[in-house]
């Protein structure tokens, strides 16, 4: 193959028509579509024209300069190449537009209910590869599009976006995107005789799917870098869950303290009403001895005709009597302190409540309750309703009460 | 530099002069771009200039590099119509292409501004200004 020199040399005799011969060679080198041709040829002209005019300045005759301004482009085949991988980078991104764009344009067609279907029909869409020319064709699409194309894939990123519609792009998006592109593009930068390693990437989150078109080597660091924000996310969520049961332990602790108070404060109320009970009895029996005294004594003055003695003994009677009313009284108003007590320890301010969770700790209704069956029927009995006809009914135990569920709200405790 | 490539341009003492990174490149074209609009001669002249000769950036490596840099949306470019001066006046005229910095570009320049400067920075703290400290030590 001759070189550029020997075949501009052949070519000659004007440099106009070296120049044009060479830029045919170099043209039919490009492979590449015929305006971008054109375009590569019109501005090569340009500048190979100009260093002509310059390299004349200095005193070269128009074919040396032709052949100089020529040689400067190098090796016509490599030239070729850095246009082909130049255009590349940009057909791919065209592409990879036109896919997005035409994908949109898919889902809008398709409507929302087909696209969140999965056992959506096939309808028409833009074909995919797009083909040279830019031509986008109605085709019919699998319904599974797979997860990569060529240099094109997607990754699910639900668990890091937030949206509420499949379109949407909100700003953890462009944090994503930001996020991605300071990471995982390779670019050597800095005093390096090297060549970039990869082209520029191409990041686009729609919904919650990231689109990536990038080279084997991004798409590596990518999934890496996804992995690892999916790890910390975990992380957050774990440790989230983590407080919460932990608050929810701390509550139900306090719940069953609170609870063992109760108790421990209505035994100590049936112990108070017992002994009550205790005291009312003798009362009851010290009123019937009493009473049987009295009887007893009258009826010997009586017989003996002792009048002034019948009248001492009416006497004592009264004050006894009168002392032990007040020692009926004093019963019940004690019996009522403690029945009202019981039924606030039970119902009133001193159940324990957490976030409007307030459980039924004695499990069945109010009305299977023996206790609070004799605590409504007796009430107002004592001080205000006369004295007791008979002594008050023993408290029947209440039922015992159930274990606490480990998580509020799943339930009574019976 | 005893790796020379063909073609690899010479400075006016026959000295190789050393060839750009792309990342360089794209830099230097970007900053001559910041200044205003150009075409690819200019842009080549104008590296070689500034640098006083130091830099050379040849139409090999210049015009693929701008042609990704407009697909990339970094620079944007139209044509103009031109006339040689030398040539003949019946010759038709040639399309002329200019380039202008886009606002893509001129983030992308900003931030490869700023990582040079960091790093020039970090080699300095390891140099820490020897060359001139020499005398100090002697």
């Amino acid at each position: 193959m001759t070189s550029v020199r020997e075949r501009t040399e052949q070519i000659e005799p004007t440099s106009r028509d070296a120049i044009g011969s060479w830029l045919d060679v170099l043209e039919r080198m490009l492979d590449l579509p015929s305006d971008q041709r054109q375009a590569i040829r019109a501005e090569l002209e340009d500048h190979l024209r100009n260093r002509i005019d310059d390299l004349m300045i200095t005193g070269m005759s128009e074919p040396e300069a032709a052949r100089a301004a020529v040689g400067e482009l190098g090796e016509t085949a490599e030239l070729a190449r850095g246009f082909r991988r130049a255009a590349r980078a940009g057909k791919r991104m065209t592409m990879m537009h036109a896919t997005v764009i035409a994908a949109m344009g898919g889902l809008l067609t398709l409507g929302a209910a087909t696209f969140l279907g999965p056992n959506t029909q096939p309808v028409e869409q833009p074909a995919m590869p797009i083909p040279p020319g830019g031509e986008v064709r109605a085709a019919v699409l699998p319904t599974d599009p797979g997860e990569a194309f060529d240099e094109l894939r997607r990754y699910d990123v639900s668990a890091l976006v937030n949206v509420n519609s499949p379109l949407e792009q909100g700003p953890e998006a462009h944090q994503l995107i930001e996020l991605l592109e300071n990471l995982a593009f390779y670019n050597y930068s800095v005093y390096s005789d090297e060549e970039d390693t990869e082209d520029e990437p191409m990041l686009v989150v729609i919904g919650t799917t990231l689109f990536v078109r990038g080279g084997e080597g991004f798409h590596k660091r990518a999934a890496w870098v996804l992995a690892s924000l999916h790890e910390a996310v975990g992380k957050q969520r774990g440790l989230e869950n983590q407080r919460r049961a932990e608050y929810e332990r701390e509550q139900m602790r306090a719940i069953e303290k609170a609870e063992k108070a109760r108790q421990e404060r209505i035994e100590e109320l049936r112990s108070q009403y017992d002994e009550m009970r205790t005291r009312f009895r003798e009362y009851q029996l010290e009123r019937m001895q009493v009473l049987e005294n009295f009887k007893k004594n009258r009826g010997q003055a009586k017989k003996q005709g002792e009048s002034d003695l019948e009248m001492d003994l009416g006497r004592r009677f009264q004050i006894e009597s009168t002392e032990l009313d007040f020692e009926q009284q004093d019963i019940q108003e004690r019996l009522d302190r403690i029945r009202e007590l019981l039924l606030d320890a039970e119902y009133g301010a001193a159940k324990p409540t957490v976030d409007g969770f307030s459980p039924n700790l004695f499990g069945a209704a109010a009305d299977e309750n023996p206790l609070l069956e004799y605590l409504r029927s007796t009430r107002g009995r004592g001080s205000r309703g006369g004295a007791f006809a008979e002594v008050p009914q023993p408290l029947k135990a209440a039922p015992r009460v159930q274990e606490i569920p480990a998580t509020p709200g799943t339930g009574r405790s019976r | 530099m005893s790796d020379a490539k063909p073609n690899q341009p010479r400075d006016m003492d026959g000295k190789l002069v050393p060839e750009l990174s792309s990342s360089h490149a794209e830099m230097l074209v970007l900053s001559v771009l910041a200044e205003g609009s150009a075409y690819g001669y200019r842009i080549t002249k104008q590296v070689t200039a500034t640098s006083g000769g130091s830099f050379s950036l040849g139409p090999a490596k210049l015009y693929p590099l701008l042609t990704r840099l407009e697909k990339q949306g970094l620079v944007t470019a139209s044509w103009e119509e031109v006339k040689a001066d030398r040539s003949e006046p019946d010759a038709p005229g040639r399309r002329r292409k200019w380039y202008r910095l886009s606002a893509k570009g001129r983030k992308r320049l900003e931030g490869r501004i700023e990582a040079h400067r960091q790093f020039t920075a970090l080699i300095d703290a390891f140099i820490g200004g020897r060359g001139g400290g020499q005398e100090e030590r002697a």
